[in-house]
């Protein structure tokens, strides 16, 4: 009697996907780190930029009191 | 740490709409059709009492914008300025409903009911992006605040209505305007 062989195309398209979902899963990941990583450098860029007297602004002060 | 903010001075608005000019050729890069950052809002026109006030987002302390945007595109800077990042809006609209002012603006050249990527005033503070990198100057034209200046629209006010900068120095300003008025009623309208 022929023994029955499992049909191992089906098992590997599972493995496939199991490895694919966890590459997902890590290249998300890193997707979060690099986001947040952006949104870090939008606030320091936001402490080194923002507003600062200058004489620019000094003199547009003085403008509005005349 | 200043706090950023407009004031109007509705006494010395005469309705030019210089400001709406200044901030649409100022920020032209971002701005799609339709799209106007500032306007002037005129009561009792034509009659007696007649006022105007430049009106765009007043970057408010508690922004109900923020409070109610499903996609968390907002936030302030230490400057408190309410600023957004357009890569993260998703155009539903909520800020519009919410605003008391109008202030966000959704283009209006695309598809009927297509929104699109909410545009506001950023007190001329661009975005998110690097400074004066072309993206942000696509996304949300001018970074005049980096460069150590204030806004196009209170910078180029004929009358200097528009008040513009440190909430401070701005408020000073307007109290020494309304005492030298001396008259009853004189701060507003």
């Amino acid at each position: 009697m022929k023994k029955q062989q499992p049909d191992l195309s089906r098992r590997s398209l599972l493995k496939t996907l199991t490895v694919g979902s966890a590459a997902t899963a890590v290249v998300a990941a890193s997707g979060i780190s690099v986001a947040h990583a952006k949104e870090g450098n939008a606030v320091s860029k936001q402490n080194k930029d923002g507003y600062h007297e200058t004489a620019h602004i000094r003199a547009y002060y003085n403008s509005l009191r005349s | 740490m200043a706090t950023l903010k407009f004031l109007c001075d509705t006494k010395r608005c005469i309705e030019c709409n210089g400001c709406v000019t200044a901030c649409k050729n100022e920020n032209a890069s971002a701005l799609e059709w339709g799209i106007n950052r500032r306007r002037v809002v005129t009561i009792n026109d034509g009659k007696q009492g007649e006022a105007s006030i430049s009106v765009a987002c007043m970057h408010c302390d508690d922004a109900p914008c923020m409070a109610v945007c499903p996609a968390n595109c907002f936030y302030k800077t230490e400057d408190g300025l309410v600023l957004h990042n357009k890569d993260t809006c998703i155009g539903c609209g909520y800020c519009l409903y919410a605003c008391p002012f109008g202030a966000p603006q959704f283009p209006k050249s695309g598809a009927f009911g297509a929104r699109g990527k909410m545009d506001k005033c950023t007190f001329c503070a661009g975005g998110p992006e690097e400074n004066h990198s072309e993206a942000e100057m696509k996304k949300y034209g001018s970074n005049r605040i980096a460069e150590g200046k204030l806004p196009m629209c209170a910078e180029l006010c004929a009358t200097k209505s528009l008040l513009a900068g440190d909430a401070d120095v701005v408020s000073a300003i307007f109290r020494e305007r309304v005492a030298y008025r001396g008259a009853k009623n004189a701060a507003w309208g």
